[in-house]
């Protein structure tokens, strides 16, 4: 399995409904033997870009390739895909067995090795009980587990998972999520995976593409996408809770390192700051919750508390400094509550910086 | 497979679709899928109809329909000198105005009914079925039995009752056959109405009725301002297809009154001139302008009741 | 106590008008009963409960003429327009309820269209048709015509059906191999059973009940259908029709077609309604 070469190369891929273009020239390359997840917020085209490379939608300009070989052209059972859907899809008057071999019997497999493939995939999902079984008397994780062994008994050469844990509740969410991770460990095979959870993306991802109306924002892995955002839009969606960005101006330059001013009053030094900044030149400055100090010796910022979210281990307070909510992650125990002034103090090496059109700034690493 | 197949045509109107191989490829299947059911409804109902209009035109004969002469608007020139076509257009178009609105009232009635929760609705909902599933031409029969002047039900219970003095003629009587044929009509296809109806009010969000309670509106007037424009569409539908199916009613009529003028209907007339009388260029006139009639009041109803058609109305 | 006995009043008065709209509905089938049961001269004296039931009419109906072979008649022709009229209306549907291609609408208009025929306005075409297919007096040939009425509401219900069936069921198919015809018949016609129940059961009682297609396209008692047969039972003269017979004939076709609402009552009702609602 995943044995051939399966990377995936998209280029310049357009893609019209209508008269509406919901991707809007996509060029990018999928790793082999990796998982790649795709995404962004709802309507960035992450799905549509998922179903131009199952073939269930056609570019409308571009090329795809699976393992070298141009597919763009062909029906969605010739590109050696498998797909699993949001909804499972399951065909309700089919046994599990039937679901899972329908494919290999259309393909005119013989009995014998359609009954290998299927038990030994029920077999590594642990769904070798249930074969007999009808979609509907299973539990909405076994249905998953059917539908993620309907793919693998094809033996492709891409697993496509479209949102496939998002009718899950949450409990079983973080369980599948695991075995997923397991499963493509013990497949090797290159999967493409969308998702609209940030989470989900930064857990389950060898590389994440992060997507957002039609365009491709920025590709990594997802430490790199977490430390090194390139613009705002990546920044904010990256990361829970959210970045906070704050409201600057360039105060000083010199060839080591920029002073960037607050309208709160205080200043931050960043290090390593290459590219084009003049004194006055208006940023935004990105800084993590988790990475703002509560009450330091050499407070920045100060400001009010609004809310405190207590989740236990740790704890989110909402600052409001100078007109904007600042969010902070303290410890679970930490006593300020609502109505309490608060200090604000953060390191210049964690912070980000985007010019006035959003783009990062970049930071040669300390 | 350009968007969502579930889309309906409407949403993707006036947007330049895109032809891409696979769109082209189902496309072409969907015609292969289409075809032999489009052949067979071009054969059975297609072809008739053109060649029945193509008949209006000319003198033929049942006996011998290869042999015909044209005779140009001959027919059609004759049709609308006779006075029995008159009076069979004036017994259709009265029958249908008191059918349809008879049926229409009456299966509201029902269909309320049937929505409030009472016990043995079930049963009520099966009674209510019997007349429509009995043929047309056994429910004739039998209301004609029932009518029989002499030995019917209905005379008997009336004099028994001393509403009439002596027997009537129902179905023999001029003043009466239109009315005893629209009674029959009324109990055979009230349930068709009543089910279009029920199947709308089961669709009014109960809230709405609770909203209004607590409100404290007037049950009267919860069913005219909530209810009525909500069923309004549903209701449309039924008198479409109950109007369309009034306006060419054939076998009640017929075997109920035979081919008497007082209740002949535009269907019959035709019928008897095509087949009684062989003379198939004029029955194929009368026949021709019946269609034309239907198609006209099924415009005017699309257009005027801007009734959006979606598969499944029936 | 006023509004207590406005009440009791009120739900007197509705169960009274259920109850007048329940002897409306059943009397006319009930009195048929009735009547069959009753020959000789019990048959001209009304009586609500046959004091002396006789099922000399159920007998002689069968033998004076071939009531049995025109049954058989009704049932071969109504089980083949089914059959051909579901075959034809479910590929149809997959084609207008799954697939978007050019003509679509304007197709689907025109099949409609076809319902709203007068059936007069295609018999002398029909019949012109019929005979030279020399299907004349012959139950294909009423088949055939049948189809006028049967194939425009089954193409629409059961597109209607076909519509709110998944897509990505559709999707998973493709993905898996199938084509068009095998996602037809493997994966939508087993899940389209309730469907094509509901729009068959429709189709047969169209084609049990049709009666203008039968009276002319007929010529011989023994190719008749059940009712030209029974529009044509007459007695020794014009003015003494036996209405015993008719009346015991008219509840012979009748039972099975009651019982057939009974049982399917639901599917009955889904098949009428499916679709109406949303316009």
């Amino acid at each position: 399995m995943g044995d051939a070469m399966a990377a995936i190369t998209l280029e310049n891929i357009t893609k019209r409904f209508g008269g509406i273009e919901v991707i809007k020239g996509i060029d990018l390359e999928i790793a082999d033997h990796q998982l790649t997840v795709f995404v962004g917020p709802s309507g960035c085209g992450k799905s549509t870009l998922l179903r131009l490379i199952a073939g269930l939608e056609e570019v409308s300009s571009g090329t795809i390739r699976i393992g070298g070989e141009r597919v763009d052209h062909l029906p969605p059972a010739r590109r050696g895909i498998a797909m699993v859907f949001q909804s499972y899809a399951l065909y309700p008057h089919m046994s599990v067995y039937d679901n899972m071999a329908f494919g290999l019997r259309l393909a005119h497999h013989d009995k014998r090795s359609i009954r290998a493939r299927v038990e030994r995939a029920a077999e590594m999902l642990q769904i070798a009980p249930l074969l007999a079984r009808k979609p509907r008397e299973l539990s909405g994780g076994q249905r998953q587990r059917v539908a993620i062994g309907r793919a693998i008994v094809r033996e492709p050469r891409v697993f496509l998972f479209d949102e496939p844990l998002s009718n899950l509740d949450a409990a079983l969410r973080v369980k599948m999520r695991l075995e997923l991770a397991k499963l493509q460990r013990e497949l090797s095979g290159t999967m493409v995976y969308v998702t609209h959870d940030q989470t989900e993306a930064m857990t389950l991802g060898h590389t994440i593409v992060v997507l957002n109306a039609g365009r491709v924002e920025q590709v990594g892995d997802p430490m790199a996408l977490y430390r090194r955002p390139c613009n705002l839009f990546v920044a904010g969606f990256i990361g829970s809770p959210q970045m906070n960005f704050l409201p600057g101006r360039v105060a000083a330059v010199s060839p080591r390192e920029v002073t960037v001013a607050l309208p709160s009053g205080g200043r931050v030094c960043i290090r390593g700051v290459i590219g084009p900044v003049a004194p006055g030149d208006p940023l935004t400055l990105g800084i993590r919750p988790e990475h703002i100090v509560l009450q330091p010796e050499n407070p920045l910022l100060s400001g009010t508390i609004t809310e405190v979210e207590r989740l236990g281990a740790e704890s989110n307070f909402y600052v409001e400094v100078a007109g904007t909510l600042v969010t902070v992650r303290g410890l679970g125990d930490h006593p300020l509550s609502v109505g309490d002034g608060a200090q604000l103090g953060f390191d210049g090496e964690e912070c980000h910086l985007f010019d006035a059109r959003g783009t990062a700034l970049d930071i040669a690493p300390g | 497979m350009a968007g969502d197949p579930q889309t309906r045509p409407a949403r993707l109107k006036g947007t330049a679709r895109e032809l891409t191989p696979l769109t082209r490829l189902r496309a072409r299947s969907a015609w292969l899928f289409a075809a032999p059911m489009l052949v067979i409804l071009a054969l059975v109902a297609g072809w008739p109809l053109l060649r029945t209009i193509y008949f209006s035109f000319t003198d033929a004969l049942l006996s011998e329909l290869g042999a015909y002469g044209f005779v140009g608007l001959h027919n059609y020139a004759l049709l609308l000198d006779d006075p029995i076509w008159w009076q069979a257009v004036r017994n259709t178009l009265a029958f249908t105005a008191a059918s349809v609105s008879l049926e229409l009232v009456l299966g509201l009635v029902i269909a309320l009914t049937l929505n409030a929760h009472l016990r043995g609705r079930g049963l009520m909902r099966a009674a209510v079925l019997i007349p429509w599933a009995i043929p047309t031409v056994v429910s004739a029969k039998m209301w004609q039995w029932m009518y029989n002047d002499i030995y019917g039900v209905i005379n008997h219970l009336l004099l028994g009752l001393g509403l009439i003095a002596e027997p009537w003629a129902w179905t023999a009587d001029p003043g009466l056959a239109l009315a005893a044929v629209v009674a029959v009509d009324v109990w055979k296809t009230t349930p068709f109405v009543a089910l279009l109806a029920l199947a709308a009010l089961q669709l009014v969000p109960g809230e709405l009725y609770e909203a209004a309670r607590v409100d404290g509106v007037h049950p009267t007037r919860v069913f005219f301002r909530i209810t009525l424009p909500l069923i309004t569409p549903a209701l449309m539908v039924a008198v479409i297809f109950r109007t369309l199916d009034a306006l060419r009613i054939f076998d009640l009529v017929y075997v109920l009154t035979a081919n008497s003028p007082d209740t002949i209907t535009m269907s019959v007339y035709a019928r008897q001139h095509l087949v009684d009388f062989q003379d198939v260029g004029y029955g194929s006139a009368a026949s021709t302008l019946l269609f034309f009639v239907i198609a006209l009041v099924t415009a005017l109803f699309i257009t005027l009741g801007r009734v959006k058609l979606t598969p499944g109305a029936r | 106590m006023g509004w207590r006995v406005r009440k009791w009043i009120g739900a007197l008065g509705f169960y009274l008008l259920i109850a007048l709209l329940l002897l409306y509905a059943v009397f006319p089938f009930y009195w048929a009963v009735v009547s069959s049961l009753q020959s000789g001269s019990a048959l001209f004296t009304v009586e609500f409960i046959p004091r002396d039931p006789a099922w000399q009419n159920y007998v002689t109906v069968f033998q004076e003429q071939p009531f049995g072979r025109n049954i058989l008649n009704s049932f071969a022709v109504s089980l083949a327009t089914v059959a051909i009229s579901l075959t034809l209306a479910v590929t149809a549907a997959y084609a207008f309820g799954r697939v978007e291609f050019r003509g679509r609408r304007p197709l689907l208009l025109s099949v409609l269209a076809v319902s709203m025929f007068p059936q007069v306005a295609v018999l002398s075409g029909m019949f012109e048709l019929i005979s030279a297919l020399g299907l004349y007096n012959n139950l294909f040939g009423l088949t055939l015509s049948y189809l006028i009425m049967t194939l425009p509401f089954t193409v629409w219900v059961l597109t209607t059906f076909m519509r709110e069936l998944p897509r990505e069921l559709e999707e998973a198919a493709m993905v898996d191999g199938a084509t068009p015809w095998q996602i037809l018949t493997r994966i939508f016609l087993p899940l389209m059973g309730p469907a094509l129940v509901s729009t068959g059961l429709l189709a047969f009682i169209v084609a049990w009940n049709e009666f203008l297609f039968a009276l002319t396209f007929t010529l011989t008692s023994e190719m008749r259908t059940v009712p030209v047969a029974i529009a044509l039972i007459s007695g020794a003269s014009a003015y003494e029709l036996p209405w015993g017979n008719i009346m015991a004939a008219s509840v012979t076709v009748t039972v099975p077609l009651v019982l057939l609402v009974l049982v399917f009552q639901r599917k009955i009702v889904a098949g009428l309604t499916a679709g109406a609602i949303k316009g």
